[in-house]
């Protein structure tokens, strides 16, 4: 599974890459996770599986969506905000089960 | 309460969004932005001079005396800055629209070139207008190449090659039409403007845009930036990334105008740049909440000291979205005062302490995403800028307080119920 994060700098995304993978490693899962910033999104078409997006970049989501043509959808502010890689793990399973 | 935000989600997001999909202000938004480490990297070659100056004697003498040496990236850097800005719009304008044509970075310089300088009696280049005043015309040189050549392909003016030829041959076939029509535009803008006005293209369009230049860098346009991006913080929206697609040409282009004064010996004008900004305006992160964070370290309420310990690294680098979100911030009916309005009480603070003079105005561009005072003093090479940039923490910790207590109270009150 890739899982590709987003945020404007691909700063604070990427406290959370670390907890995701962490979480994945317990449950035995092989991923692939990056975090990018918003601006070199059209760099990533056609290598990932489902897109996670800051939730300060929810206006943002239609757009990487029309690009990236995979489910994209804005992280849940909590489990942002406490970089919860379980939660967030589960979320980007279920975006991708549709 | 739930009114309101539904009220604000509906009218805040389609604008937000709109302004996201406007495809030519994200790329000169990106590519602004891209170029500040070449900013920069200009700037560090200036800092011998200022450290020269501040301590003075025997420093001051030998920087003085190897300045050739020190600045002279600086010629290539800051000083020729819109070169590189173009060639950044025009590659991020064209990858907005599928353009894969390897040379349509190279043909927005051609055009940007065109446009901008000019050449003597002598056959020397004129390169004044490729800096700080260029950036405007750079935006102007990456559209018009970039639409030129989407026009061109899309209406099929283009020579095609045989799918067998090698798309790098292909490309410089692809190109070329275009590639005359922006030649045959630019030249003639350019000699319009030398031979009916007497001036340059450059220079026409700082005319024009003198009066926003100049009112975009006053303590109403600070404030009312400042406070817009609050705001949009408040509604979960990233503020700086929403309203900088306005505002980060202008600051970047005032940095740069600071920087060549400060390299031609002069001191500078600007008080809003794009360090400004981040290193006073957003200390620790938007609403600049280390102090808030501290307060939650240090709380009896469970959730509040849990986000609060998250929080204090990534804060102390200036990123503070698990505050932001965690805390929240957002539509929290007793943080979101002091954290719209106090940033605009600062902004109005500093950007006075400069413009007074109490203060040094930012001489170029610093590294950013450092702890409190650090980029301030990078930026201006005055310990008062540093202490400063604290006093922004320190007092906006003084607005949080009241309003964390309450909030705190609350907390604890919830926590005692669900115990």
């Amino acid at each position: 599974m890739k899982i590709l994060l987003c945020c404007n700098a691909g700063m604070s995304s990427s406290i959370l890459v670390k907890k995701i993978r962490e979480a994945a490693e317990k449950r035995g899962m092989e991923i692939t996770i990056q975090a990018v910033a918003n601006a070199g999104i059209k760099d990533e078409v056609g290598k990932w599986d489902v897109c996670l997006v800051g939730p300060q970049l929810m206006y943002a989501v239609s757009n990487i969506k029309s690009q990236l043509n995979i489910p994209v959808a804005s992280i849940e502010p909590r489990t942002y905000a406490l970089a919860d890689g379980d939660k967030a793990l589960d979320f980007a399973i279920s975006l991708i089960k549709g | 309460m739930n009114k309101i935000q539904a009220w604000l989600q509906k009218w805040l997001m389609p604008i937000a969004t709109a302004l996201e999909n406007q495809r030519h202000l994200q790329a000169i938004k990106d590519g602004i932005v891209g170029i500040v480490p070449i900013i920069i990297i200009g700037s560090f070659c200036l800092v011998p001079t200022g450290i020269g100056n501040l301590i003075g004697g025997g420093v001051q003498e030998w920087v003085n005396a190897h300045n050739s040496i020190i600045t002279f990236p600086t010629y290539f850097t800051t000083n020729i800055m819109s070169l590189y800005a173009v060639l950044y719009i025009a590659n991020s304008l064209a990858k907005s629209y599928d353009i894969k044509n390897v040379l349509v970075g190279a043909s927005a310089i051609l055009v940007h070139l065109l446009l901008s300088v000019t050449i003597t009696e002598e056959g020397a280049w004129t390169v004044s207008y490729l800096g700080a005043e260029g950036l405007f015309v750079a935006m102007i040189s990456a559209i018009l190449a970039v639409e030129v050549m989407r026009l061109c392909s899309k209406h099929n003016l283009t020579i095609k090659m045989p799918d067998s030829v090698p798309p790098m041959v292909a490309d410089s076939f692809s190109i070329l039409i275009p590639l005359v029509i922006d030649v045959v535009i630019a030249t003639a803008i350019a000699t319009l403007c030398q031979n009916l006005g007497g001036t340059t293209f450059p220079q026409v369009i700082m005319n024009i845009l003198a009066p926003a230049i100049s009112s975009m860098d006053s303590l109403p346009a600070v404030m009312i930036v400042i406070f817009i991006t609050q705001l949009l913080w408040v509604f979960g929206l990233h503020g700086a990334a929403i309203t900088s697609s306005v505002w980060a040409p202008f600051a970047i282009a005032n940095a740069t105008a600071n920087a060549a004064a400060v390299a031609a010996g002069a001191d500078p004008t600007h008080v809003f740049t794009f360090g400004f900004y981040y290193g006073f305006l957003q200390v620790s992160g938007s609403g600049m909440t280390l102090g808030l964070v501290i307060m939650m370290m240090l709380s009896k309420a469970k959730s509040l000291k849990t986000i609060g310990r998250v929080g204090i690294i990534p804060s102390l680098f200036g990123v503070n979205e698990p505050i932001i979100f965690g805390a929240p911030i957002i539509m929290n009916p007793f943080l979101m005062i002091p954290f719209v309005f106090g940033p605009v009480i600062v902004a109005a603070i500093d950007y006075l302490a400069m413009a007074s003079g109490l203060v040094g105005l930012p001489l170029w561009e610093a590294p950013g995403f450092l702890p409190p005072g650090f980029q301030a003093f990078l930026l201006t090479l005055d310990w008062k800028a540093a202490v400063l940039a604290i006093f922004n923490v320190v007092l906006m910790t003084i607005f949080y307080y009241p309003f964390f207590k309450m909030m705190e109270a609350d907390e604890l009150k919830k926590e005692a119920a669900n115990s």
